[in-house]
């Protein structure tokens, strides 16, 4: 009961324009006293949660791809996407989700990948004769995959949150990846087969054109071949790969003479920023994540899921509706907090593998980026594109419909997932289940 | 880019909050370039020279813990922590900066008790010290208290900016 109490006081507090992070801070405070506990538990649960070696893998890879947007590489990357698929009908859309897919190997995070890929795609495609809210559509549907390829900020977080392997989930994250990829490039192929969007005229494939791109960027583009091999050859643990990942970056950034001192200070700036408020909403979360646990509420909620569940598949689905309903009203992060202490319980009786379910977790609270009432993809685009809320949604709705058919074969076949990981980091533990 | 107090009142919070918001910027850029610095080394020295630093894993959680907690401030001196403000738009103007006031009550009603508490927590962890390096185990909640202090204070700051702004226009 006080758990149910907390979750909507929440969810009110939130809609009603509180900051996310105090939200939850108030929403905990209220509970606690209603559940009869000292309120020294909450800073008590803040400073002990951050206590973790693994989730400083967030600054780093936050910092590595900062130091890569600093220095020019997403526009790089951007052209040589344009210069590869530029040729088809539809090419500069194309080349959005290619840049997008490489890029996600880079950073780890969907709002930096919408800010990054939305500042350069806000350009190019309206000057080329694309409607403005299809554009900015498509970054936001392209930038749901910065969390699913790796490396990830959200795959981190769940890792620590329900105790799987960073590095097998960081792998899990690529097969869906490749997928949600496909799928989006088929519906921009649709879209422009059957006029659903305006698409200009192709420009001619020039293969000297493709090549001298290709010249520019390949350094970038080696840069996710280099974090995940340090990871999955053992030589680096997945914070370390974030080490490797910045160090790389500078490199890159010296021999494209990109680099600069105000480069580096406005990155270590913008790191601080992005880390200290992901890691703040951990913080105060945990706090909740002790009520909930305390309360029996996981407990509960896993008792009846398993009731409600015959097998993993309509858990799956289940936990799927749930999760869309939970995107509707709270932000992506505190919305995993909450959902997988609550869910993984169910899952693991069930012998759902806890890799599988992060990648449908994630990607699930991915789509809610991009639907009202609070799609944070949303607010981004409409900053960068100046699209009204109204057509940005509207423009929203093909891409959402592809991306929930995506989640439904994702849920339902875990060897997207799974066989990458289970052939390069295999792990007994999980695969006996 | 300092905000600039816009009345006399205003003035000296604004220019706490000013002062404050540049110390956190250093302290955590200069904290965090530590921590890139101290984590390369290590990786080079495990694979190079097949030893360790035994003092950077509670060194590296001290400073990660004081950056995350310290680099909130600089997110709530910009204004900048996500908020949905579909609702309080709806409202009409006057109501919505009457509800500015309140949701500006309520954060700092919020990190007041997470300050309070997280001093009293500070006192009692005061006599404990890391197995390690032997650091004072406080210095991993401090962060929190003060943090939660500085927030106060740029939110105040914030508000009484905005009232003198709007009292020397009227």
């Amino acid at each position: 009961m006080i758990s149910a109490l907390t979750i909507g006081l929440f969810i009110l507090l939130v809609l009603v324009n509180i900051p996310v992070s105090a939200a939850i801070g108030l929403a905990t405070i209220i509970g606690l006293l209603a559940g009869g506990y000292d309120l020294m538990t909450l800073p008590q649960h803040m400073a002990a949660s951050v206590k973790s070696i693994e989730l400083m893998a967030i600054p780093f890879f936050i910092l590595a791809a900062a130091l890569m947007n600093a220095m020019n590489i997403t526009q790089r990357i951007f052209e040589f996407a344009t210069a590869l698929v530029g040729g088809w009908r539809g090419g500069l859309a194309y080349a959005n989700v290619i840049a997008g897919m490489i890029f996600s190997g880079i950073s780890g995070a969907a709002v930096a990948d919408a800010a990054a890929l939305g500042a350069i795609s806000m350009k190019e495609m309206p000057r080329a004769g694309y409607p403005k809210p299809f554009s900015a559509a498509l970054v936001i549907a392209v930038s749901t995959l910065g969390p699913i390829i790796p490396p990830s900020i959200m795959m981190v977080v769940y890792a620590i949150t329900a105790n799987v392997s960073i590095g097998r989930l960081f792998i899990a994250g690529i097969g869906p990846g490749i997928v949600i990829g496909g799928a989006l490039m088929l519906l921009i192929r649709a879209m422009v087969r059957f006029g659903w969007v305006q698409a200009p005229a192709p420009t001619p494939f020039d293969l000297g054109r493709l090549w001298r791109t290709t010249k520019k960027t390949f350094l970038a583009l080696l840069a996710p071949i280099v974090i995940i091999w340090g990871m999955i050859s053992g030589w680096v643990t997945p914070t370390e790969a974030g080490i490797m990942a910045i160090f790389y970056a500078l490199f890159v950034g010296t021999v494209y003479r990109t680099i600069s001192w105000q480069g580096l200070v406005e990155s270590l700036e913008a790191t601080v920023e992005a880390t200290a408020l992901i890691l703040y909403i951990i913080a105060v979360s945990s706090a909740l994540s002790f009520l909930f646990v305390s309360e029996g509420s996981a407990a509960q909620l896993s008792a009846l899921m398993t009731a409600l569940s015959a097998d993993k598949a309509t858990f799956l689905l289940i936990a799927n509706v749930l999760l869309l309903v939970l995107g509707f009203f709270i932000e992506t992060l505190p919305a995993m907090l909450i959902a997988v202490p609550l869910l993984m319980p169910t899952a693991l009786n069930l012998g759902v593998d806890p890799t599988h379910f992060g990648v449908v977790v994630i990607f699930n609270l991915m789509i809610g980026i991009m639907h009202p009432p609070i799609g944070i993809g949303l607010f981004i685009l409409i900053a960068i594109s100046k699209v009204t809320y109204g057509k940005l949604a509207r423009a929203c709705l093909p891409f959402i419909v592809c991306l929930l058919l995506v989640l439904i074969v994702i849920t339902l076949v875990p060897s997207i997932s799974m066989w990458l990981p289970d052939l390069l980091m295999p792990d007994p533990g999980v695969k006996g289940k | 880019m300092d905000n600039e107090p816009s009345s006399a009142p205003a003035g000296v919070l604004t220019s706490v909050s000013n002062w404050l918001n540049h110390g956190c910027r250093v302290l955590t850029g200069l904290l965090l370039a530590g921590i890139v610095l101290s984590n390369a080394a290590e990786v080079v020295l495990r694979t190079a020279f097949a030893t360790s630093l035994d003092w950077i894993f509670e060194i590296n959680l001290l400073c990660a813990t004081w950056i995350y907690f310290i680099g909130v401030c600089q997110v709530y001196y910009k204004k900048g922590d996500i908020s949905i403000d579909v609702l309080a738009r709806a409202l009409p103007p006057r109501m919505r900066i009457a509800w500015t006031w309140v949701v500006d009550l309520l954060c700092v009603g919020t990190f007041f008790v997470i300050g309070w508490y997280g001093l009293q927590l500070v006192q009692l962890q005061w006599p404990f010290k890391t197995p390690g390096v032997g650091l004072p185990s406080a210095s991993y909640t401090a962060p929190v208290v003060i943090g939660a202090a500085v927030m106060i204070i740029h939110v105040c700051a914030q508000r009484l900016r905005d009232l003198g702004s709007r009292l020397s226009g009227s």
